[in-house]
């Protein structure tokens, strides 16, 4: 071989090394957790899933469970956030609850990111986002992964051909890969797919607990019309979600209740609303970064959520009897209030139902306050 | 059983990469050394466990 070609040779080996540096760079920040503010005071306890299933411990799903004991008896609610690490509106209720609740009466159990390892990634092909960033007041920067609806392959592998799980749910074919979705694969396993353990984790926290009632935060795209602004209860919360939506309708707030599906194998309602004594309610709001037929991919359209493409196909009138879609999109703070509304809705309304098991939580931002002043008003600074 | 299924994978994984890498050295065309260039990559980084 010439010399020539050996040193062209060897600078296309420099270059592949290059791609794979830089690259490689954008995936591993990918793989680091969010930095939460946890100097809240009201902070009881913090757990953690292993301690509910030990096979989690060292797992990229050994997820933080913060605690906010009142010392008062009364009932014990699960707030969490991130089944689906796009859904970021869930989220960031969640951190809200996490930076500024006390909880005068009763327990508060709170999880940011139920389903961490899909923080850690994106899927190919389908356009998705990494990362939103708020800019505070003080000049530092609160920045939030963004993943899929799945966890990373790099955590949970390889999907099996066909999985028959304990939701009844039968994964085959194009599905398969819902083995690795939390919300498919309630009430889980002690010792199966990463996924399925960490469904297990929070079906025995929730028993050994006594968690009263749980709230599960989504978000959808665009085109779903039977999902946004719809809270979504097992049989038995009917009365607790039924009465929470109406004091919601009462303050103006578009809201709407739907019965879990008898056939909604795996999902958490259903799940966990089956196989534990917890009242399991799921809300969701509008993700115009999801969907479809979303936007060209920015930071800017999961932040503020206007998209022409669904501004276009709901004044089309493509989706009748939907919510409200207009020219002010669905923008992060709207999303994240509207889920803090609704979860505190249903905390208030426990006592009213469950005179024994009262509830009660401060210090929570006002919700018209954060939508005027946006997040980067209620996120605490790291610094 | 998965623990060993990650391992082979990336055994697997590594040789294959580091015989296109072995190629890209005694490859003559300029074609083929780019178009194994661009094979590498993805296999480098799925040695690595890197997603």
């Amino acid at each position: 071989m010439k010399n020539n070609t050996l040193i062209r040779n060897i600078a296309v080996l420099l270059v592949v090394a290059l791609v794979c540096v830089m690259t490689g760079q954008i995936y591993l920040k990918q793989l680091k957790n969010d930095t939460f503010y946890t100097a809240n005071p009201n902070i009881t306890k913090v757990l953690h899933l292993s301690d509910y299933n030990p096979n989690l411990k060292g797992t990229a799903n050994d997820v933080e469970v913060y605690v906010f004991d009142s010392g008062v008896p009364g009932g014990k609610a699960l707030i969490y956030g991130g089944t689906h690490t796009n859904e970021v509106g869930s989220m960031l209720s969640a951190v809200t609850y996490l930076e500024n609740a006390k909880c005068e009466v009763g327990t508060l159990y709170i999880m940011v990111h139920a389903n961490n390892s899909g923080y850690s990634h994106t899927q190919p092909l389908l356009g998705q986002g990494n990362k939103m960033t708020f800019d505070l007041a003080d000049g530092t920067t609160r920045e939030f992964r963004i993943g899929t609806r799945i966890s990373n392959p790099v955590h949970q592998w390889p999907d099996p051909n066909y999985h028959l799980n304990t939701s009844k749910r039968e994964l085959k074919h194009e599905e398969i890969a819902e083995i690795r979705n939390l919300n498919r694969n309630h009430p889980g396993e002690e010792s199966g797919y990463l996924t399925e353990m960490t469904c297990y984790a929070i079906r025995n926290l929730i028993n050994t607990e006594n968690i009263d009632f749980i709230y599960d935060g989504h978000e959808a795209g665009g085109e779903s019309v039977r999902l946004v602004n719809y809270l979504v209860v097992h049989e038995n919360a009917i009365p607790l979600g039924s009465a929470a939506v109406m004091n919601c309708v009462i303050n103006n707030l578009p809201f709407k209740l739907e019965i879990s599906g008898q056939t909604s194998y795996g999902l958490s309602h259903r799940g966990l609303g089956d196989n534990t004594n917890a009242l399991c309610t799921l809300f969701e709001t509008c993700n115009p970064a999801m969907g479809s037929y979303h936007d060209k991919m920015t930071e800017d359209l999961f932040k503020n959520g206007r998209s022409g493409n669904y501004l276009a196909m709901h004044q089309a009138g493509l989706f009748p009897n939907s919510y409200d879609f207009d020219e002010n999109g669905w923008p992060i703070e709207k999303r994240t209030a509207y889920h803090m509304s609704m979860s505190l809705e249903l905390i208030n309304t426990l006592e009213t139902l469950y005179p024994d098991k009262p509830m009660k939580v401060t210090g929570m931002p006002d919700a018209n306050e954060m939508i005027e002043k946006g997040l980067e008003y209620t996120l605490k600074s790291l610094a | 059983m998965i623990q060993a299924l990650y391992i082979i994978y990336r055994i697997i994984v590594a040789v294959l990469a580091l015989l296109v890498i072995w190629d890209i050295i005694r490859e003559k065309s300029l074609a083929h050394v780019l178009s194994l260039g661009l094979i590498s990559i993805p296999l480098i980084m799925r040695a690595l466990m890197i997603k």
